[in-house]
């Protein structure tokens, strides 16, 4: 894979391999993770695929500390999601997204409209959480992590995510609900 | 239901909700993007290496400056040893007489280089000759042996004596003092 590999000693090219080996199968079971987390901050396809892309190159140049997969995982979570929340701050293609072609497809026209509103706010009322309710509310509904999954990908004790995973939920029903009775008047 | 007559939002509809919104997967070409992008970085292994071989360096850096400093800073840092009189010409085989100062300098610093920034008092030189015939001079008048009157008057005298001008001075009247009855030794 690398120029490198050739002139190192046999041992150095060996430990490059195993290393390589288990990046990659690292990279296959992460990757939706990370682009997922990315996606729920920018909504924005390939700004999610590129923060995702340099969160992995990232974990790759620190690869020999994170060879622990568990570990390997909390961290392209965190770093993931950090990487993303700077560039929705600062990148202004932000504003086009992709929201409206990620929802499942309608049955008929009218569904598919109401479909797009009810994306629509409740994207609006999960930007509106702070980051810490943010971040366990989307990794409490990406590949079906329970409470313990969370704590130890973000490193806080369950009680901890719990209490912030009740926050979220309550500020969002009554977003959302507060939303909806202001459309059906 | 709510008193407006809406269905209070349960939490796994909650979830469903936020689960169909993150259903989304990356593109195909994602993964192998990834990997190209990984491909033109240096191996962990290697790029590890090369680090800990730069922090040596680092530290092998900071090591000569610290050794380089700490020999230099002796020369400074001690007080020069305190000037003392003495005389100008002193002992009969005294050629070359340093200052005090200099001459523990030099003794501190033996085998050393000297730094170009310190500059120590100029030394006195008086060639063995002439300080033999100083002394044989100075002698030599103590003793009488050496009269300096003729070589003095010979100077010759360039400057022109200075005219002054005769002052008149008149002659002062006494009169003598006598008692009125003519009588002397008489009070």
């Amino acid at each position: 894979m690398h120029e490198y590999t050739d002139r190192l000693p046999g041992s150095v090219a060996a430990v490059n391999a195993e290393l390589e080996r288990e990046f990659e199968a690292r990279l296959i079971e992460s990757s939706t993770l990370a682009f997922r987390i990315a996606f729920s901050v920018l909504r924005h396809r390939q700004d999610a695929e590129e923060v995702a892309q340099e969160a992995f190159v990232k974990a790759y140049r620190r690869f020999t500390q994170l060879r622990d997969r568990d570990r390997f995982r909390a961290w392209l979570v965190r770093m993931t999601w950090r990487l993303a929340i700077d560039r929705q701050r600062n990148d202004r293609r932000r504003a086009v997204r992709e929201q409206h072609h990620e929802i499942a497809p309608a049955p008929t026209a009218v569904d598919d409209v109401l479909a797009r509103e009810r994306a629509d706010q409740l994207w609006r009322a999960i930007d509106a959480l702070p980051d810490k309710l943010r971040i366990v509310i989307v990794l409490a509904n990406i590949e079906g992590h329970d409470v313990a999954g969370v704590a130890r990908l973000l490193a806080l004790p369950p009680g901890t995510v719990k209490s912030r995973l009740f926050l979220a939920r309550q500020r969002l029903k009554e977003q959302l609900q507060w939303t909806l009775k202001g459309t059906t008047r | 239901m709510d008193p407006q007559g809406h269905d209070a939002m349960t939490d796994a509809a909650l979830d469903g909700e936020i689960r169909r919104a993150l259903a989304v997967n990356p593109s195909p070409e994602f993964l192998a993007r990834v990997r190209t992008r990984i491909a033109s970085e240096p191996d962990p292994a290697a790029r590890r290496l090369s680090l800990v071989l730069v922090a040596l360096a680092v530290v092998a850096v900071a090591i000569v400056a610290i050794v380089a400093i700490s020999h230099r800073r002796p020369a400074w840092t001690e007080t020069p040893a305190p000037l003392t009189a003495r005389p100008f010409v002193g002992t009969a085989a005294l050629v070359s007489l340093p200052p005090a100062n200099a001459r523990t300098f030099r003794s501190m610093n033996a085998g050393r280089p000297r730094t170009g920034d310190l500059k120590p008092e100029p030394e006195v030189l008086i060639a063995v000759d002439e300080a033999k015939a100083l002394r044989a001079l100075i002698s030599g008048i103590r003793e009488g042996r050496i009269v300096l009157t003729p070589e003095l008057r010979a100077v010759p005298v360039t400057s022109e004596p200075l005219s002054v001008d005769e002052i008149a001075i008149e002659p002062i009247a006494i009169t003598p003092i006598a008692p009125a009855t003519g009588e002397t030794g008489v009070r």
